[in-house]
């Protein structure tokens, strides 16, 4: 029975890997509370400053990403600690959505980026 | 016949578990190249910064506003210089452990290579570890300047 497990998923949880797995969890779900902390900090921050409409926006984003990275970390530690695999797949469900929106995030900023220094140089050679 | 209970119910690395780590690992990527370009890009404008230091100084203390601030110019760029270019090698220690998780899960689940796995999970550990005390550090910064303005 064992070998049969062991040639469908060549790949098993090995101790080395539950360890890194456990830490990885632990420390996702500290850069998450930072991350939450920050958010409301630099909210904050802003409100004292006038500019409110953004901060909200910031920290609307920041607390849906750091949300899937708690995520994260809570499923993959309970699923390592009860042996859970449906929880654990979800943790790493919650790790991959965590960096798809980063990723996306990052796609946005640069076409701004683009959009930016394009017109910044059609509105310069208008001018020259 | 208690050992092939116990490995029925034991964690595995299963189908879907394989899926979504293969699916983290293009976005971490992508993130990860994105990062490199960004320090690039960094290093070159600090390097164009040094380069033209003098012409900066010598800009500031022609300006009849900017004049009195125009002593020790060169040399304020060059620690704005020295601490830029530590955080840009903190930064890229931290996206070195994000691209080494995405190619090393990546060959350990194509080629079935638990060694790469648990090579690549180790760097999302690193990863998340450093990002971690990063955040710390951001986040002690943001409560001195929140009482600093308070």
């Amino acid at each position: 029975m064992e070998n049969n497990l062991n040639d469908i998923f060549k790949l098993e949880m090995s101790p080395k890997l539950k360890e890194d797995l456990r830490a990885a969890a632990t420390w996702g779900r500290i850069i998450a509370i930072m991350g939450l902390c920050s958010a409301a900090l630099s909210l904050i921050v802003s409100i004292t400053r006038g500019a409110v409409l953004s901060a909200l926006i910031v920290a609307a984003i920041s607390v849906f990403i750091y949300l899937y990275l708690f995520k994260f970390g809570n499923e993959a530690k309970k699923a390592l600690d009860t042996n859970d695999q449906q929880l654990l797949n979800e943790g790493l469900l919650s790790l991959r959505t965590y960096f798809k929106i980063l990723g996306v995030i990052m796609i946005i900023v640069i076409i701004i980026c683009v959009l930016a220094i394009v017109f910044a140089m059609v509105g310069a050679m208008i001018k020259f | 016949m208690e050992d092939q209970s116990s490995s029925l119910f034991e964690l595995q690395v299963d189908e879907s578990a394989q899926t979504y780590l293969r699916d983290t690992t293009k976005w971490t990527r992508f993130i990860s190249i994105t990062y490199y370009v960004l320090m690039g890009l960094m290093v070159f404008f600090l390097l164009i910064m040094l380069m033209f230091k003098d012409f900066v100084a010598t800009a500031f203390s022609q300006n009849p506003t900017l004049s009195r601030f125009s002593t020790g110019t060169g040399m304020i760029i060059i620690i704005f210089a020295i601490i830029m270019f530590v955080a840009i090698a903190v930064f890229l220690l931290v996206t070195y452990q994000l691209m080494r998780f995405s190619t090393q899960t990546k060959k350990g689940i194509d080629q079935q290579n638990q060694d790469a796995l648990e090579m690549g999970v180790g760097s999302l550990k690193t990863y998340m570890v450093i990002s971690g005390i990063l955040g710390i550090i951001g986040l002690l910064f943001g409560v001195i300047q929140l009482i600093a303005i308070l």
